[in-house]
């Protein structure tokens, strides 16, 4: 329904062995993880910092690889330009006239990170899906507003996308290959496309804000699955904090060849 | 604009998450339970229009349109961009979800401002000070963004002013280019439907 706007694989949510644990628990876990390996500063930490996200890589099949290795490529094209800036302009000793000595050792320093930290988010807590992270934020005590937002942001993405999709087909095929002034006019075709979206929304929007009244309100948000916290999720907790002390008392015990980020 | 994951520091990333929170249930008190299908449509729709790929010249660029969501949202944009680029971090990995918070401050302390500081001369009946207004609230978000970048950069490491400078300057085409989309997209709003500008949260 989504081809032509969503890249392909776009939902990173599959089938996981670490469905057996608590949404709650996982989101905790993939965050205290995530934070700790933010704050390595030197090489042996980070190191160490390896072995979960290459445990976690183990876990699952071959389609979570695939899925895991093209969200691992966008996050890295789309830190490119800046780690590129990172290596030209960080100050101190130049090689090949242009890049920084210094600067390109945090650069690859700074995408070792990305990587470890994408890999343990991807797999500890964007493998649920919004669904199911959804019902986390309720157990974790987000403000029920906010989760109804998202919860509608996600079906409406899905709703719209064929809409835009089509407009911006429509868009591309009336601006054609030539025209001294595209640029110009296709800014202006982009802007009335999405003009028209939003005033088409937003009727609608009236409209499913009556539906969701009659259906009885913001109570109808509430998850149908129940949670449960057994001792595996206390484990599991446990082991993740434990994890990421070490690495910070691995990162402090050699802060004098410490990184500056 | 998206700052990734391994760039900040845990301090700049604790920052990021305080401003986010802060704006986020200020945005949250703003929102009536009957708006909040009206905020989800308009936040999908800008994540949706964020996806489309705009010609640069030779090449193309994905416009990121946080001065307009400012117009049409006001203090809600803050809760409607904080789940936009929780579902682009969580679909795509653009951004990331550690580094949700100072995202989040990046885009929308912008466009709030641009509500703040454009809405009313975007809504004015003279139609000069609307064509100009409409052009900078397109254009002075993209490059505000790129100083809270920069502000972060320099938290996590204060080498790094050269990197945030530079961002800076890259960001100059991208936000002419944003401003002429703005600009098109508000005239259009005016003339087929003005009350859309006037801001979720003040209707």
């Amino acid at each position: 329904m989504t081809h032509g706007v969503f890249p392909s694989c776009g939902d990173f949510a599959h089938e996981s062995r670490l469905d057996a644990l608590d949404p709650r628990c996982r989101a905790i876990c993939a965050f205290t993880c995530a934070i700790a390996i933010a704050s390595l500063r030197d090489v042996t930490a980070l190191l160490a910092a390896s072995a979960l996200p290459l445990l976690l890589l183990c876990l699952d099949g071959k389609r979570g690889l695939r899925c895991l290795a093209r969200h691992l490529l966008t996050a890295n094209k789309i830190s490119a330009l800046v780690v590129l800036f990172l290596a030209l302009t960080y100050p101190g000793e130049r090689f090949f006239y242009l890049f920084s000595a210094r600067g390109t050792v945090m650069a690859l320093f700074v995408i070792w990170k990305l990587n470890l930290i994408s890999v343990v988010l991807l797999r500890m807590a964007a493998s649920m899906g919004i669904t199911r992270l959804g019902g986390a934020m309720e157990g974790l005590g987000f403000p029920l507003k906010l989760r109804v937002l998202l919860l509608l942001t996600m079906r409406y993405v899905f709703l719209l996308a064929l809409r835009v999709a089509a407009m911006s087909m429509a868009v591309n095929l009336r601006m054609g290959k030539d025209g001294g002034n595209r640029c110009v006019s296709g800014y202006r075709a982009y802007a009335y496309m999405i003009g028209t979206t939003l005033i088409h929304s937003s009727d609608r929007s009236e409209r499913a804000a009556l539906a969701i009244g009659c259906r009885g309100g913001m109570s109808g948000f509430s998850s149908a699955a129940q949670s449960r916290w057994t001792w595996k999720e206390s484990y599991a907790c446990l082991f993740f904090f434990i994890y990421s002390a070490l690495l910070i008392a691995i990162s402090l015990s050699h802060a004098g060849a410490a990184m500056p980020l | 604009m998206h700052i990734s994951e391994g760039f900040l520091s845990p301090q700049a990333i604790a920052a990021g998450w305080a401003i986010s929170a802060a704006g986020v249930a200020w945005g949250l008190k703003k929102m009536d339970s009957g708006k909040i299908v009206r905020v989800s449509m308009a936040s999908s729709v800008f994540f949706l229009a964020s996806l489309v790929n705009v010609r640069i010249g030779p090449g193309s660029t994905h416009l990121s349109l946080i001065g307009p969501i400012g117009l049409i949202l006001g203090w809600t944009a803050f809760p409607a961009i904080f789940t936009a680029l929780l579902l682009q971090a969580v679909l795509f990995q653009f951004g990331g979800l550690l580094v949700l918070g100072p995202n989040t401050a990046v885009m929308a302390v912008p466009s709030v401002m641009a509500s703040l500081f454009w809405g009313p001369a975007v809504r004015s009946g003279n139609a000069k000070i609307a064509f100009a207004a409409s052009f900078l609230a397109g254009s002075a978000p993209v490059l505000l963004g790129t100083v809270i970048v920069g502000a972060f950069f320099l938290a996590s490491d204060r080498e790094l002013a050269v990197a945030a400078k530079t961002i800076f300057l890259a960001h100059l085409p991208l936000a002419a280019i944003e401003g002429t989309a703005a600009l098109f997209m508000t005239l259009f709003l005016r003339r087929t439907f003005p009350d859309i500008l006037r801001g979720v949260d003040r209707t």
